[in-house]
This record gives structure tokens, sequence and C-alpha cells, in this order.
């Protein structure tokens, strides 16, 4: 048949053409990333995660939490996702490097996730967290083992919190991020409209219905968890009950046990205890945090005006201008 | 890429997708002007061919799903429905509207000569159509409707983040009551199908037109 050549060449070729384009380039600009230090070495980002970082990502992905929660944080000239306190810098490919695979999600029925373990009140702070973070640990600025390495980084970063914000200008640039209080906002308005308004940069942790761990703490995920509703209660979130066991408590109420209330709480002499699945899934939720500036993206102060005023000082750790071609450059 | 949209990429990767969904519409254009001039002047014979009025239906749907899909891979307004429920409606609107409804069409054309009968009830096929047209176009108004609403919720700040969600709820529910038709749809075929396959069907030489009277009144097809 005549023109046979052509047409197999013009079918080849697009393909070709499509993969170098598509699979190819990227994977020379992208594919090989590794984490960032600063000059003395120290202070890596990211790092690898913890074993039940990597087990509670499965149980994510078994639950399909991915289905109404993203995991990316865009850009502030292109949506407000910053401002929403979903992070403080857009998110790089450079944050993704440890997960397989990257949840990056397409669907907000919930909210996003991308820094949820950033949102965590400082640790003296809450109940002892499920992934058995030990407060002994946050002076220590380097961990070498990779199963320190995210308790570490979760204890780190809130630690330049719980420092009065305003005074530490470090701390603005993680402000946004480490005060939840106006993310988390629909939820304090809902379940106890008499909580004084979260504005405030730095204020003391929690702001918080009573009877409640402090929000986004790993006891709040367990409860949040177990019984959505008993939260914020027109949430539309599922309950995860088969991740939690309901027990007879033999002799003394474990140290693990849901701080449940009204109608969710088990009947006296019972309580319930997460699972090894369930303190996997929160050791991940608590693990998530692109909070630390990374030197392709510009970290914006994110932070309500107040806490603005600081934040050039802060850009000192974070340079803004990006090479072009950086995923900090687009063209818009 | 459509999907990701100023997500965490090379803009570049961003951009070139971009750009490539918009050139998808000199095939999409070609496709459906093909079909278009194809059906002139036969437009009247989806009164009696069922494989005509799913596959025109799909072959519509096409073009529809195609060109909804550049729009929502635009930068401007990708900002608004990245993470909407304009994107299932998308989705729906490939795989249904166009996919299944063409798949439906060509199955009322095989099957009776895979099984040497004709389609039993002209008025199953009807009710299958028609259940299964308003069905999907009900849930892609839903979703696309309650996607645009939700994303801009979403893109607007001073508003909290459960305000996208209670705002997209009723849009969901209506689109539950489009699941139903489309379920009500997939058991009439199902059980018109059974029939053909345990060899019920009729015995004739004529294929089975929905609107026989007419049909013959204007010599068929």
């Amino acid at each position: 048949m005549k023109g046979l050549a052509p047409l197999f060449l013009g079918i080849f070729g697009t393909f070709a053409f499509s993969w170098i384009g598509l699979t190819v380039i990227p994977t020379w600009q992208i594919g090989h990333l590794n984490p960032e230090s600063d000059e003395e070495g120290t202070d890596i980002y990211p790092r690898p995660q913890s074993g039940m970082f990597a087990r509670g990502e499965h149980v994510y992905a078994a639950n399909g939490c991915v289905y109404c929660h993203s995991q990316q944080v865009r850009a502030d000239y292109i949506a407000d996702d910053i401002e929403r306190k979903w992070g403080n810098r857009r998110s790089a490919p450079r944050d993704y490097i440890f997960e397989r695979p990257v949840f990056l999600g397409k669907m907000r029925m919930g909210q996003d996730l991308a820094n949820i373990g950033a949102r965590a009140p400082a640790p003296e702070e809450s109940p002892a967290p499920a992934g058995a973070a030990s407060p002994a640990a946050q002076g220590a600025a380097v961990s070498s083992s990779p199963a320190e390495a995210s308790r570490e980084r979760r204890l780190r970063r809130p630690s330049t919190a719980t420092s009065p914000a305003a005074t530490v200008p470090a701390g603005a640039a993680c402000l946004a991020i480490s005060t939840p209080r106006t993310d988390g906002e629909h939820y304090s308005e809902r379940s106890s409209p008499a909580a004084p308004s979260a504005q405030t940069p730095g204020a003391p942790w929690p702001i918080q219905t009573a009877g409640l761990p402090p929000m986004y703490s790993a006891a709040w995920h367990h409860v949040h968890l177990y019984a959505p509703r008993s939260i914020n209660p027109d949430s539309n979130m599922p309950a995860y009950r088969f991740l939690y066991e309901k027990r007879r408590i033999a002799g003394e109420r474990s140290a693990e046990a849901l701080q449940l209330s009204r109608s969710d709480a088990p009947p006296a002499g019972w309580e319930v205890v997460p699972t090894y699945d369930a303190k996997c899934v929160v050791a991940y939720l608590m693990g998530l945090n692109q909070s630390h500036p990374l030197k392709e993206v510009r970290s914006v102060g994110g932070a309500p005006a107040t806490a603005r005023a600081p934040a050039p000082a802060a850009q000192g750790a974070s340079p803004a201008p990006a090479a072009a071609g950086s995923p900090a450059a687009p063209k818009k | 890429m459509t999907r990701l949209v100023d997500g965490p990429f090379p803009a570049w990767m961003i951009t070139a997708s971009i750009a490539a969904t918009i050139l998808t519409m000199i095939p999409v254009a070609t496709v459906g002007l093909n079909h278009h001039l194809t059906m002139q002047g036969y437009f009247p014979l989806m009164r009696y061919s069922p494989t005509l009025r799913f596959t025109v239906f799909g072959a519509m749907s096409y073009t529809v799903f195609s060109v909804i899909g550049v729009l929502i891979s635009l930068r401007s307004v990708a900002s608004y429905v990245n993470f909407s429920q304009v994107s299932i409606a998308y989705t729906h609107l490939g795989l249904y509207a166009f996919f299944t409804m063409t798949i439906f069409g060509s199955m009322y054309y095989i099957v009776p000569r895979l099984v040497g009968r004709e389609w039993r009830y002209g008025s199953l096929i009807k009710l299958h159509f028609w259940a299964s047209a308003y069905g999907i176009g009900l849930m892609t108004l839903m979703l696309l409707a309650g996607g645009f609403l939700q994303g801009a919720n979403l893109e607007n700040p001073a508003l909290p983040f459960s305000e996208s969600i209670e705002t997209v709820l009723p849009y969901l529910r209506g689109r539950s009551l489009a699941g139903i038709l489309l379920t009500v749809s997939h058991f009439i075929f199902a059980y018109h199908f059974g029939l053909m396959l345990l060899g019920l069907g009729r015995t004739s030489t004529v294929p089975t037109f929905l609107n026989p009277v007419e049909a013959e009144t204007s010599g068929g097809h």
C-alpha cells in the first residue's frame, strides 16, 4: 500500500513526541530530586518518613481518603489555598520525593491535607500522640535515623509556634501554618459559638470546645476519625469506627483511650482505643507537613496582616527568586 | 494533566498540556462535522431506529465532552473548578454520555444479529433511552452547576470552607436522583438483554422499531 511508511512514521513520531515531552523530559527535570539542606548540610528537607507513616499511607489509600482530600497547595497568585491557611507556600515536586504513591487528589469535599501535620499544636500541649513522639526529642536539631526524622520534624516545627509569634520574626513564615485557628474556624464556630475569635496570632493553644483534645493533635485526629460529627455537627466525613476497638476496661483505663463525649462515648466500664492502623494513619496525617521552606519556592507570610510585618526578616531562610523554568516561576 | 493545572509541577508541563488540550479541538471538530454531515437529512430516522438514537446521542456528547474538557483546562477556569464536582461531571460525560450510550446503541444493533432474534419490546428500548438520556443529562447538569458554585465558594476566602460543601450538597442530591434514573434504565436493559440471551426475542425479518406505525408509513429503514 502506498503511503504506508509515512503513515507509520507519522503515528510513531506522534507518540514518540508526546512520550519525550510527557515522560522523558519531566523525568530528567524532576525525576531525581534530592532533599535540600542549608549551607552546613543540616536542616535537611524533606526527610524519609517513619515506618508508621508508610503504613498510614496505605491505610489512607485503603479508606479512599484521597477521593475527598487533596494534598497540594497552589500558588497564592492562582488560588486562595494559602489564604485559607492550607500552607505557607505552594507545593513543589520536592515535597513529595519520599511519598509513593503521591496523593495529590482532585477533589475537595474535605480540606486540603498537605499541611495537616503542620497545624498540630505544640507537643507539650498535646496528649501523648499515637505516633509515640517523645518531647525529649524536641531539642535534637538533627536526628539521624529515618524513623526519628518524622517525629523530629513534627516536633521542631511547632516549637517555633509556641513562642509568642509576634515577637519572633523567624516564626512568622511558619506562623500562618502553625496557628490553625482561622483555618478551623468553622469547627470552632459551630461547636462553640462562644469561643473567642481565633485571629490573634500566637494565642495560646488551644481554642477549642471544652472536652475535646486540642485541634489537630493526635488525640483530636482520633476523635475526629472515630466520630467526625462530635467535632463538627455538619461534617460530611464518614466515621472510621472500624479502625478502633471498643473493649472492656481491664484494670486501668488505657492512656490511648479516646476522649469521646455524649452519644459517641462508650458505656461505663468500656473504652475505645485505636488499632495499630488508626495510629498509623494519624502518624501519617501528623507527618504531612510542607511548611519547611524550599529554595525553589517562595514562602509567603500567609498570616493575617498583623503577623505580616516581621515576615521579610523571615524570608532570609527562603530566598524568593527562583530560576526560570523551575516550578516557582510559572509563566502566567 | 487537565486535572492537575497549577499543581506541584513545572509550569511548562502544565502549559504544554493545556496547549495540547486546546489542539484536540481539531480532531474533535473533524469528527463532529463528519458525524453531523453524515446524519444530515437522516435525523428523522432517529424516531425509529434504537441504534441511531443512542449513537447520535453519544456522538453529540463527545463534542460536548471535548469542549468542556478544553474549557476546564484553561488556567483561569481551572483555578475555580479544579477541586470541585466539575471534574466528576466531565468524567461522566466522557464515560457515560459518550462511551456507554454509544455502546448501548451498538448492542441494539449487534445483539439481534448474534442471537438471530429481534428485540422483543420497542417500548422497553424507548424507556431505556429516555431514562439514560435524562439520567446522564441531569447528572451532568447537577454536577456542573454544583461544581461551579462549589468552586466559586472555594475560591472565596471570605467564606469558610464548609460553605463550599453545603453549597454543593443539594446538587449532589439531584445527582442521586439522576443515579436512580440510570439504575432503572440499566435494569430495563438487563432484563431486555436477558430475554434476548434466553432466545425469547421476536422472530421477525423486520428489526424492532421504536414507533412501528410511523415507520411503516414512511417506508422504514
